[in-house]
């Protein structure tokens, strides 16, 4: 579960050139219960769009969840998988690069 | 006028025959039959919908659940029988074919006849051109059986099929799955486009080729470094926003769902 994990990165990045978006997939009765229960800190998109057979995933061509994408701040990959501590750490080095202060690493 | 006695004797007793039944039609006529009677069903059914909706618009009770039941679902049994009738002859074909068109997006029985349908007609009747009526299901055996009888059905159909779109979709089916998840640098996603646009080339199939060139752009325009697509779409509370929004910022995309 990524959640908890993804909350305090929410937190750790308040005031800095960062943004958690997420891309759901489940129903919207589900996600939003989901939003509640967890405490869930960041903006989703609804994956499946509205009178549209085609889906964010769809066009992103992303077929395995969950799946994390890491975009610099000029909105080019630099992570695509599934493996979120990989992808924390490249997010806080590229925030490091952009604001001037240095990464946290987990655990310290 | 012994000749004369002899042909009226048989006409009459042809005329006896077609009169009592006993005339057994072809098999082409019999399909014929069978779809005239679904065309039959099929008006009959839209007569009643647009009635019980003209009835439901004036304040009449609304239109019951069934009502909506395709009419086609009771001449699944019809057809499967008659394809079992010929099985194994090129006379089962027209009904296969018809399972395979119309009874896939039913459930249940009609569902696992139409499956069926398709995999008796990739293998079986693999050298008949009309597969090309099939069109994506040839794409995408993957649906139809396991990883490894999809590629052997494939590989069949590329090697024997008379249809160079039959084999185009084949090939798709072979390395639809590399196209979309290998990774764009890697030698097995390379040789898989060279192989689809290769095949897609000499073949008029103007949707398959579209689908698998942007799929193909789409990964490539993917990879580390590259810039995705803008996503324009409604957060959880139905408002509406973009991506490049944040533009600028570092983004942390999760694709997620609450299993």
């Amino acid at each position: 579960m990524l959640y908890p994990h993804e909350r305090s990165l929410v937190d750790e990045m308040k005031n800095r050139p960062f943004a958690l978006i997420g891309v759901n997939s489940d129903d919207l009765d589900r996600a939003q219960a989901a939003v509640r229960k967890n405490e869930i800190n960041w903006r989703s998109f609804q994956n499946k769009r509205k009178g549209s057979e085609s889906s964010i995933s769809d066009d992103w061509l992303l077929y395995t969840w969950p799946t994390i994408v890491v975009l610099d701040d000029e909105f080019k990959v630099r992570y695509r998988g599934g493996n979120c501590d990989e992808a924390t750490a490249i997010a806080r080095q590229l925030v490091s690069e952009l604001d001037g202060k240095p990464a946290e690493v987990d655990g310290q | 006028m012994k000749a004369k006695i002899i042909t009226l004797f048989f006409v009459t007793s042809l005329c006896v025959q077609v009169a009592t039944g006993q005339v057994e039609e072809s098999p082409d006529q019999k399909f014929e039959d069978l779809i005239a009677e679904v065309e039959v069903a099929n008006q009959a059914w839209k007569a009643r919908l647009a009635a019980l909706r003209e009835a439901e618009k004036n304040g009449g009770p609304s239109i019951p659940a069934d009502a909506f039941q395709s009419p086609l679902i009771p001449f699944v049994a019809k057809f499967d029988t008659a394809a079992k009738t010929y099985a194994d002859t090129p006379d089962a074909i027209p009904y296969l074919t018809w399972l395979a068109q119309n009874a896939l997006p039913m459930v249940g029985d009609q569902r696992k006849a139409a499956k069926d349908a398709v995999r008796t007609l990739v293998t079986t009747h693999r050298k008949s051109p009309s597969l090309e009526k099939l069109e994506w299901m040839v794409g995408r055996l993957d649906y139809f059986y396991d990883e490894k009888q999809a590629l052997e059905v494939g590989l069949q159909l590329e090697k024997e099929s008379p249809s160079s779109k039959v084999r185009a979709y084949a090939t798709f089916s072979r390395v639809g799955a590399t196209i979309n998840k290998a990774p764009v640098d890697s030698d097995d996603f390379r040789k898989a486009k060279s192989e689809i646009l290769t095949v897609l080339e000499g073949v008029e199939i103007k949707d398959l080729a579209s689908s698998v060139k942007t799929r193909i752009e789409m990964r490539e325009n993917f990879s580390l470094g590259m810039s995705p697509p803008d996503i324009v779409g409604v957060d959880l509370d139905g408002a509406e926003f973009a991506l490049s929004d944040y533009k600028g910022k570092v983004l942390f995309i999760d694709f997620w769902g609450d299993w």
